[in-house]
């Protein structure tokens, strides 16, 4: 079986810089993971987003290098509408990704431009209004929405183009808590009700150590590590460079390591670390 | 902004399909050009008028709209009653002057045609509120998409409105921190002030909101934006009988219009 | 679990091929979405009620000042932003139109004749400037006492800066470089080019609607020149610091595309 999502060796310089964004990136994707990319702003994951639908190069003036395979697709060549109907890309800003006048037209907007048929596109509308929990909203502004209702719709807006990959730039970022807990649940259950392959940018430490299955750390343009949140979290040395704070749970783990308990391996949530105590004490 | 929320008010005219208000209303426009005469102009305007009416739309607009004109509708009868070349004497002022071209009198002819020109205005301005005032803009956009304006005009159009609120926030906190720097905005009248006031506004809005181009373009692509495939349109209209009496009619008064132009009628 | 897992890491045999590629999708080398945006500025600006004065371009202040400087930033694309930001605008809030329905024409000429002599497409400008004069002297009540003056002040000189080589070349030279000195008075040439189109196609559609006779026009003139004067300058203020800034912030304007 071969990765849903290939990097090898891309680096990408946009014009009238001198460095590189992104460089010699190099990673791959199977279906259904659910990866994190954590990094401090300016390490270039953004860049890195854009290049899984084809925006990098090609919406661009820029010089790049490397090979892409994107669900069978080149982005160097394949144009961003059929990338797009593999690849749900929602940007960093909910409200610059949100130009429609009422909110069925905004989830409509991609089909539509695909020329599905009219029925067609009324189900998926439906369909992808169900499943974030916005049904009932069809003919409000997208722009008299919450941050966290308008954030669930842009996802809509992809969903229903029905990718098998999802790109979520801080897609939390913006939100009140409650908001960001709800739009996290949106994304989990795509990737756990649908298959959805999710790759998450996010400065949320708890929710990656919650839903993600593996986490890319991202730094100074480069791809630093890759690996499951116990073992990137567990690099606490590591991780201070990157200015990354890892989840409250796993400096207290590890500090308990450094004592001599055995936590093996490093406890990331709340239950694992009760879990792992009551192991030590009782076993 | 002249809000009428278009959803809440049911009119025969919210009934019809864009295309047909967009030509109708276009026809209007152009007959009012074609003629002169006041008294063809004032039948347009009661066209004008009826359709306003039928359209329940508040009087209160045409009002509000009027204020904005009274200069203009001032300076074009007092240029008119002046300095048209008429011959019916009606009033004789005072002996020819010819450095001004004021003949000494003011005549019947001068008269009525400022009345026409001022009337002329009103159908002007009063028109192009009437289209948008009962018709929503997805169905405007929809109605120009499909007398073949490009799609992607269309969608500037509908995009920079749907935008409008976020450019007016920025705005509005562009303008906020300026306070506090003493430019103001509400010295109503005061040219350099406003002008003042413009100046400091504009080029942080401008930077500001070219800020997000950027990721406006990577969403639109990302929805697939510009597919070569021919585009669906949620929004559908089709013509219904009324539509195609209300065109036919439309185009047989235009015809006529053209016709009776031609013969030399309704000019002044 | 690696920091790159050595498998991966195979040492590119030769050096990596370096492809360089320009953004697709622009229309006259301008992105949709720049376009909305612009657009929608215009609309913003258009919801502050200025009173419309015959022959006094679209409106004072804001859009004005819009108008004038689109062409230095757009390019030729700024005649479809402006359009389609005066069509919405001029339905939603009509008052600032004296020409009516036919108002988002003013606005799409000042964009379009700046925006072709910006992208160096004079013979194109030159063109569109000459219609616009043209179509005020087709009119025979243009022909009347002192009518002649009407396009002078800045349509002339518009004229100018289109047609005759060496100030067109220094102009666009001086914005594209942001001269730090002459960057001022290229700008304000380039305001005037812009503003000049946008005026004149206002006077000429007034002029064409309601038949104001030379009574009108010859003595309201060194009003206009004053009013028009103050609008350029202010244009070239904002102008000036528009243009800086988005080259700084290395936003999207039209001076990149000439570049690449
Ligand atoms: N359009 C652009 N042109 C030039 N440089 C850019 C552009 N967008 C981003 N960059 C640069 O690329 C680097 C990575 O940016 P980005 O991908 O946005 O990082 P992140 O999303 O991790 O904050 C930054 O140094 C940024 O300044
Ligand atoms: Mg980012």
């Amino acid at each position: 079986m071969s990765a849903l999502v290939e990097f090898n060796n891309v680096t990408y310089t946009y014009a009238r810089s001198t460095k590189p964004a992104i460089e010699d990136i190099s990673f791959s994707i199977e279906p259904g993971e659910f990866v994190a990319l954590i990094g401090p702003s300016g390490a270039g994951k953004s860049t890195l987003c854009y290049c899984f639908n084809g925006s990098i190069p090609q919406l661009f003036n820029g010089s790049m290098s490397g090979n892409l395979n994107i669900a069978g697709c080149d982005p160097f060549e394949d144009d961003i509408p059929v990338l797009a109907q593999h690849v749900g890309l929602v940007v960093q800003n909910a409200r610059t990704q949100l130009f429609n006048v009422t909110v069925i037209q905004e989830v409509g907007f991609g089909c539509e431009n695909l020329g599905l048929p009219r029925p067609v596109i009324l189900e998926r509308v439906k369909q992808a209004l169900d499943f974030v929990g916005l049904s009932g909203l069809e003919e409000r502004e997208p722009t008299a929405l919450s941050g966290g209702q308008q954030q669930r719709l842009a996802i809509a807006c992809v969903l229903a183009m029905d990718p098998e990959i999802l790109v979520l730039d801080e897609p939390t970022s913006e939100l009140d808590p409650i908001g960001a807990e709800q739009v996290m649940d949106v994304i989990a259950r795509m990737n756990q009700e649908l298959g959805k392959t999710i790759l998450l940018v996010t400065h949320d430490m708890e929710f990656v150590t919650k839903y993600a299955s593996r986490v890319m750390l991202l730094n100074d343009r480069r791809l630093i590590m890759d690996g499951t949140p116990q073992e990137i979290f567990s690099k606490v040395e590591l991780l201070a460079q990157s200015r990354i704070r890892p989840p409250q749970v796993c400096e207290v783990a590890e500090g308990l390591r450094q004592l001599g308990y055995r936590l093996d391996p490093l406890p990331v949530t709340l239950d694992d670390m009760v879990q792992s105590l009551k192991v030590l004490r009782h076993g | 902004m002249m809000n009428i929320d278009m959803r809440t008010r049911k009119s025969p005219m919210q009934k019809l399909d864009g295309r047909t208000k967009l030509i109708a209303l276009s026809v209007i426009f152009v007959l009012v050009l074609l003629f002169s005469h006041p008294a063809y102009i004032l039948a347009l305007l009661g066209v004008v008028m009826v359709i306003w009416w039928s359209a329940k739309l508040p009087l209160q607009t045409i009002k509000d709209l009027f204020k904005y004109f009274l200069v203009i509708a001032v300076i074009i009868l007092v240029v008119q009653i002046f300095f048209y070349p008429g011959q019916t004497e009606l009033i004789r002022l005072s002996n020819p002057v010819p450095a001004i071209g004021f003949s000494g009198f003011i005549t019947l002819e001068g008269i009525l045609f400022g009345v026409a020109m001022v009337l002329r205005l009103v159908v002007i301005m009063i028109v192009a509120p009437l289209m948008v005032l009962t018709t929503p803009l997805p169905e405007l956009m929809l109605a120009l998409v499909k007398l073949k304006i490009p799609y992607r005009f269309a969608f500037i159009m509908t995009t920079a409105l749907s935008l409008l609120p976020s450019i007016q926030s920025h705005a509005a906190i562009i303008q906020q921190a300026q306070l506090c720097r003493g430019i103001t905005y509400d010295t109503a009248g005061k040219f350099f002030t406003k002008l003042r006031a413009s100046v400091a506004l504009l080029v942080p809005l401008i930077l500001g909101s070219f800020r997000d181009s950027q990721t406006l373009e990577i969403a639109m692509s990302s929805r697939a934006f510009g597919a070569p495939v021919k585009r669906t349109f949620l929004l559908d209209s089709q013509f219904s009988k009324i539509d195609y009496l209300i065109l036919a009619v439309t185009i047989a008064i235009l015809v006529t219009g053209i016709v009776l132009r031609i013969l030399g009628f309704g000019v002044y | 679990m690696s920091t790159q897992d050595p498998s991966n890491i195979v040492p590119p045999a030769q050096p990596a091929q370096v492809r360089t590629y320009k953004a697709r999708g622009r229309i006259f080398g301008m992105s949709i979405a720049v376009m909305s945006i612009w657009a929608a500025m215009y609309i913003a600006a258009s919801a502050i009620p200025a009173l419309p004065v015959p022959g006094m371009a679209g409106m004072i202040t804001v859009n004005a000042i819009m108008t004038a400087i689109s062409g230095m930033v757009l390019g030729p694309a700024a005649a479809i932003a402006n359009a389609a930001g005066g069509i919405v605008s001029m339905i939603l809030f009509p008052y600032g139109f004296s020409a009516g329905p036919l108002g988002f024409l003013t606005v799409t000429m000042g964009g379009l004749v700046a925006g072709l002599l910006f992208a160096n497409k004079w013979v194109w400008a030159a063109v569109f400037e000459l219609i616009i004069i043209g179509a005020w002297f087709v009119n025979p009540q243009s022909w009347q006492t002192g009518m002649w003056m009407v396009p002078l002040p800045y349509s002339a000189i518009a004229l100018l800066v289109i047609l005759v080589k060496p100030l067109r070349d220094w102009t666009r030279r001086s914005i594209l470089t942001q001269h730090k000195v002459w960057m001022w008075p290229a700008v304000f040439l380039m305001c005037t080019v812009g503003h000049a189109a946008e005026f004149m196609t206002t006077n000429t559609l007034v002029n064409w609607m309601f038949n104001l006779s030379w009574q009108y026009w010859v003595p309201t003139l060194p009003y206009w020149i004053m009013v028009d004067t103050v609008v350029i300058l202010a244009s070239t203020i904002v102008g000036v610091g528009v243009l800086i800034g988005l080259k700084k912030a290395r936003l999207p304007n039209y001076a990149d595309t000439l570049e690449q």
